[in-house]
């Protein structure tokens, strides 16, 4: 046999196989993201150079957090073309082929699990599921995590208070497959806490945090109808069946995504801590502390609300931790009681009001503080005490007595980690 | 000369640990006053107890051979749940202020215990939390000796202050 006439087997062998194999299109893993775009008429695929485009929206306007993230988040959107599109004659349908750096063998391997190499040509499966796209999309990201030199990139940055970002910013993009991840550039690039030890680009904003799962998208796409999509509660969501190119309907060269980024609320601890002087009642002295939280943009809806106290039989110094504050809030810490026969020492605070940070409590312009103290002294002769129940919510809905404490509060070293401000 | 009026008072909370609150019409619940190892002793003052079942029961007791004593009761939640808190028991009065403390209307001597001072936390620790929510109550007490008017009618006024009820 020829060369020629390999050659032409293979193609024979493609286009009989992206007949059967419907090709699945890949800007659909799971319900992360969606595409939309008009209709257009019926042609066969133009896969020459240039004329595609993305409108990428970071959340979807149904989403709990859509407003912090439009509002409070400047975005990066970085899109990495990793293969160039490939056409398979006799077919309206296109296949890849990897362009350096990701024709790499992580990349290519994982590629192998879900599509058929035809003549140079990667030919999606009709079975290529969402989860192996996945796999793609996170060996195409590992290799961008990893290269020593970044590879060449479309970037465009979503402005506070935007709701999305063209990519490119002006002019079109190449047919081909296309890694697109989502950022903020005041943070890491990477969030390495991530769960499951998957790869995923991290965002925050004034109070949350964010994550998004690498996404691989297709260009150019092909819809059945827009109106297959399903709306929710969370919006509208993708298609139960995958959509093929063997669908009725155009390709659509200028797609518009929804990303779908994980919301992980930040939460920092605040030590409360008493000092107590002067004090020479032959009975214990509870001191009570509120600590109440509200966002700035919704002073009057809690986000948390608490109540401490720590004990003392003498003097020194003891402390308690309001913990899972949420980062962002307006807190309060009050002095709300002081023992039977105790008062505020002259001159010291009984009420602290800043803004939560990762570092610390921020009061006024001060640098961020871990620990908020208060300080007391002997003031009467009245006996006193108490006790704090602490409870706990369980799985199988009833509250359970989980501490019953007439001696609250610590050494302040047994909750100080070491470089506590 | 400081007068010693830290008038020796013992906290027996016999809690009952592990006590399941239920979804709703969720009460503490006592036992004993003695049981469970809860007893606070502070210096040689009488006992103070409280108890768990379904609401929570406070019950607060003087040691045989102390003096005399009023004693007032005051329960702290998370300050959007602060005014939840119910109260009911024989013989204790809400204070006046609006402050929360409540007054036992008994002079409390040695040897004796006052009527118990329900403390409902039903709406405190609401159904539909989420799992892993946590939640504080806290109980402070405070005993004050004893004063009587020249009629020998306990003078709570004089000794707490104006946020005491009058003596009926």
């Amino acid at each position: 046999m020829t060369n020629r006439s390999v050659s032409a087997a293979a193609r024979l062998a493609a286009c009989l196989l992206a007949l059967v194999c419907l090709l699945s299109l890949p800007a659909l893993p799971g319900a992360r993201a969606f595409a939309e775009s008009p209709e257009e008429p019926a042609a066969p695929v133009d896969l020459t150079a240039g004329g595609c485009g993305l409108t990428v929206y970071p959340v979807s306007s149904y989403a709990d957090f859509a407003e912090d993230l439009r509002d409070n988040a400047a975005i990066t959107v970085d899109v990495y073309k990793v293969a160039e599109a490939a056409a398979i004659p006799g077919v309206d349908a296109y296949g890849y082929r990897f362009i350096p750096p990701f024709d790499d063998a992580s990349v290519t391997t994982a590629a192998a699990a879900g599509m058929t190499l035809a003549d140079g040509v990667n030919v999606p499966n009709a079975a290529l599921s969402a989860a192996k796209w996945d796999e793609l999309a996170q060996a195409a990201a590992a290799v961008v995590k990893n290269s020593t030199a970044e590879p060449a990139k479309l970037s465009a940055v979503k402005a506070k208070g935007a709701e999305s970002v063209r990519v490119p910013a002006s002019g079109t993009m190449d047919k081909g497959l296309y890694l697109v991840l989502a950022h903020t550039e005041e943070t890491d690039y990477w969030d390495e806490e991530a769960a499951g030890g998957a790869l995923t680009t991290k965002v925050e904003s004034s109070g949350n945090k964010y994550r998004y799962l690498p996404l691989l998208v297709t260009l150019p796409h092909k819809s059945e109808t827009l109106g297959n999509y399903r709306y929710d509660d969370d919006g509208p969501i993708v298609p139960d069946e995958p959509v093929t190119s063997a669908a009725e309907g155009a390709w659509i060269y200028d797609l518009t995504l929804y990303l779908k980024p994980e919301s992980e609320n930040r939460k920092a601890d605040l030590i409360i801590k008493k000092t107590l002087r002067n004090y020479h009642v032959n009975s214990k002295a509870l001191f009570v502390f509120r600590v109440d939280a509200a966002m700035p943009d919704a002073p009057d809806t809690s986000v948390y609300s608490a109540v401490f106290s720590v004990s003392l039989a003498a003097d020194g110094s003891k402390a308690t931790i309001a913990r899972n504050i949420p980062i962002g809030a307006e807190v309060t810490v009050e002095e709300t009681y002081f023992g039977a026969s105790c008062k505020p020492s002259p001159g010291t605070k009984t009420i602290y009001s800043g803004l939560m940070t990762e570092n610390g409590l921020v009061i006024g312009t001060e640098p961020p503080v871990k620990i908020v103290e208060f300080f007391n002294e002997g003031d009467g002769t009245n006996g006193g005490g108490g006790i704090e129940n602490s409870f706990e919510y369980k799985e199988g809905e009833h509250w359970v007595i989980i501490a019953q404490n007439q001696d609250p509060g610590v050494d302040e070293s047994e909750l100080v980690s070491p470089g506590t401000p | 000369m400081k007068r010693n009026t830290a008038i020796l008072l013992l906290l027996a909370a016999a809690l009952v640990l592990g006590l399941t609150i239920g979804a709703s019409g969720a009460y503490f619940t006592a036992n004993d006053a003695a049981k469970g190892g809860y007893v606070l002793r502070i210096g040689h003052t009488p006992p103070i107890g409280e108890k768990f079942e379904d609401h929570k029961e406070v019950v607060i007791t003087n040691e045989p051979d102390a003096a005399t004593v009023f004693v007032r009761v005051k329960a702290f939640a998370a300050a959007k749940y602060q005014d939840k808190l119910g109260y009911t028991g024989s013989n204790w009065k809400k204070g006046l202020s609006g402050d929360f403390y409540y007054y036992y209307m008994l002079p409390l001597e040695g040897g004796t215990a006052t009527d118990a001072l329900h403390v409902s936390v039903s709406e405190v620790l609401p159904a539909g939390a989420e799992p892993g929510e946590k939640s504080n109550v806290i109980i402070a007490y405070e005993s004050t000796p004893a004063i009587f008017t020249a009629d020998g009618k306990p003078d709570f006024r004089t000794a707490w202050g104006a946020d005491a009820p009058a003596a009926e």
